[in-house]
């Protein structure tokens, strides 16, 4: 090339070299092309393009995630404040659902005019066969539950006294209580069993409801079992008491009475036991929050009072599946758009080169 | 500038210098011909290359950056040239047409692209140093001495300083390196730099160089 620029005539040498190069490819077979191909997809441009296919896949993800979580942020709220609405506006004797967070979410046909009767009452029966009768012997049934109802404003004070009146009309206690700021509340109620669900409405009364969990643990096995080993322990007992008053050498007598000692204390130990399980199953155990009105719930993390290995495993485990799902929800909202998207850019693209063709 | 059309053979550049017998096919013909025989580029670049180069210098006014443009042009050319169709637009205009497409892309990120050179295994060269000043020659910077001055104050100074010397009061790279304490190479990197940062600032003014009317 005539030139004075030694640049111009450098790149008419590269051009021929690859044109040379070009020459050889397509003189070559066709397996050797697509090898070379292959190759020629150099490992720094292939690994360029895997970085931008990997960075756009993690930028889509972390974009899922954060739509699906701020749209099940945006669920959790508004399921919480719609179901404890359906709890505050259903009639008592309606079927009605528990807010989120209750242990027993599921209150169909609950009836709290009728206490013993319902799904409660359903649960008492062993193998669910049909509704338990109150006050058979038999049956155990340890009862509590937790409600939090949000007063009005400056009717704390109030409430907190007739939560304490409502204790003592059932025939029950205020167990413990504590109060924050004078505005919100717990009271720790004991009310015999067979008054709770009345408590409980009576409970509603005093304003919104924003949270009720009731639960009843079926402990009927478990006394049996007690009062069975405190039957064969008695027995026992009236046993070695009996050679006792035959024994006539020092050995046995001691021998007899050490192991009396012995079955007595496990006689006291079980008794014990039974006493408990009495006492849970005639009184029954309800919390009661009170809240004012515009009050924020406490947060309640146990977590951070006593951590544990336990404990902090579950929540990563909790973690763990809650990004998932979140990430489950995003892409359900992105999908749809990123293919709405494609079709734009194929269209967009088809008019470009029919532009540039013309 | 409008690029000649080229339809007419040896129109543009000193064809047949040393001996080397002068291609009289059109640039339509060599680029169609150049599908199953490559060396047919050569002679459409040889026909072109300078021309090309000005066409650059001019508008980014900076050699370094014209000097890699042209480079990535002929590259970007020779690859797609089976898209090439003669349908309207003659070989010269869509050999232009690629080059406005790569201005547009440096202006819009200040480099320049390197894909097809990189995808046929040409490396990129540096500018040697006397091609530094012929192709600085390239540019008429008179016409734009005036939105020099006014943009050249937005400059960092050590660009500043090597634009002033060089471009404005013209002198050469061994005095400007003298006066910037540095080496030659250095004070031929800041005025690179400097003029390729007056130009994206000039087109972002939305000034249009003057040597556009070439």
């Amino acid at each position: 090339m005539d030139t004075e620029f030694r640049f111009l005539e450098q790149l008419e040498k590269d051009l021929q070299v690859a044109a040379a190069r070009q020459r050889a490819f397509e003189a070559a077979p066709l397996s050797e092309r697509r090898r070379r191909r292959a190759r020629s997809s150099s490992a720094p441009h292939r690994s360029a393009t895997w970085g931008t296919i990997a960075a756009s896949i993690a930028i889509l993800l972390v974009v899922a995630g954060a739509i699906g979580g701020l749209s099940q942020v945006g669920r959790d709220g508004g399921g919480a404040l719609s179901a404890a609405f359906d709890a505050a506006e259903a009639p008592a004797g309606s079927p009605t659902s528990a807010p989120r967070g209750g242990r027993v979410k599921d209150l169909a046909g609950f009836d709290t005019s009728a206490p013993g009767i319902g799904y409660f009452a359903e649960s008492q029966s062993p193998g669910g066969s049909g509704p338990a009768v109150p006050g058979q012997d038999l049956t155990k049934i340890v009862r509590d539950g937790a409600i939090t109802i949000v007063v009005p404003v400056d009717g704390f004070g109030e409430s907190f006294d007739r939560t304490t009146a409502i204790a003592n009309d059932a025939g029950g206690f205020v167990l413990s209580s504590s109060i924050s700021q004078e505005r919100q509340g717990t009271l720790v109620l004991r009310v015999p069993a067979a008054e709770l669900d009345g408590a409980v409405v009576r409970l509603r009364e005093l304003g919104r409801l924003a949270e009720l969990s009731l639960s009843g643990r079926d402990v009927t096995a478990e006394y049996i079992d007690l009062r069975s080993r405190l039957g064969v322990l008695k027995t026992q007992r009236d046993l070695i008491l009996e050679l006792l008053n035959e024994a006539t050498t020092v050995s046995g007598t001691l021998g007899l009475s050490n192991r009396y000692t012995t079955v007595q204390t496990q006689i006291e130990r079980l008794q014990g036991s039974l006493n408990v399980i009495n006492d849970q199953v005639d009184l029954a155990t309800l919390t009661v929050t009170l809240r004012e009105d515009g009050v924020t719930a406490p947060i309640e993390n146990d977590d951070v009072r006593s951590p544990s290995l336990g404990s902090a495993w579950d929540r990563a485990q909790q973690g763990f599946f809650s990004v998932i799902a979140a990430v489950v929800v995003g892409l359900g909202y992105l999908i749809p758009l990123l293919a709405l998207a494609c079709v734009v850019l194929l269209v967009r693209g088809g008019i470009m080169r029919r532009r540039a063709a013309s | 500038m409008m690029p000649s059309t080229g339809d007419e053979p040896g129109a543009i550049g000193r064809l047949g210098g040393r001996g080397r017998r002068v291609d009289e096919r059109t640039d339509t013909q060599l680029l169609l011909a150049s599908r199953t025989d490559p060396g047919a580029f050569t002679a459409l670049y040889r026909r072109h290359a300078e021309a090309l180069l000005r066409y650059f210098a001019r508008r980014t006014l900076d050699p370094e950056a014209a000097a890699e443009l042209t480079a990535e042009t002929f590259a970007q050319a020779f690859a797609s040239r089976a898209t090439y169709r003669d349908e309207g637009v003659d070989g010269v205009g869509w050999l232009y047409g690629v080059a406005r497409h790569q201005l547009g892309r440096f202006f819009r990120s200040g480099r320049v692209d390197a894909d097809a050179r990189r995808k046929l295994g040409m490396p990129e060269r540096p500018v040697p140093p006397e091609d530094f000043d012929r192709i600085e020659e390239l540019v008429d910077f008179e016409p734009i001495r005036e939105a020099l001055v006014e943009v050249l104050a937005e400059l960092p100074d050590r660009q500043r300083d090597a634009l002033q010397l060089r471009v404005l009061e013209g002198r050469e790279y061994p005095e400007v390196a003298r006066a910037l304490s540095c080496t030659e190479v250095n004070a031929r990197q800041r005025v690179s730099r400097g003029l390729r940062t007056l130009a994206l600032a000039l087109q972002e003014r939305g000034l249009a160089l003057a040597t556009e009317a070439d």
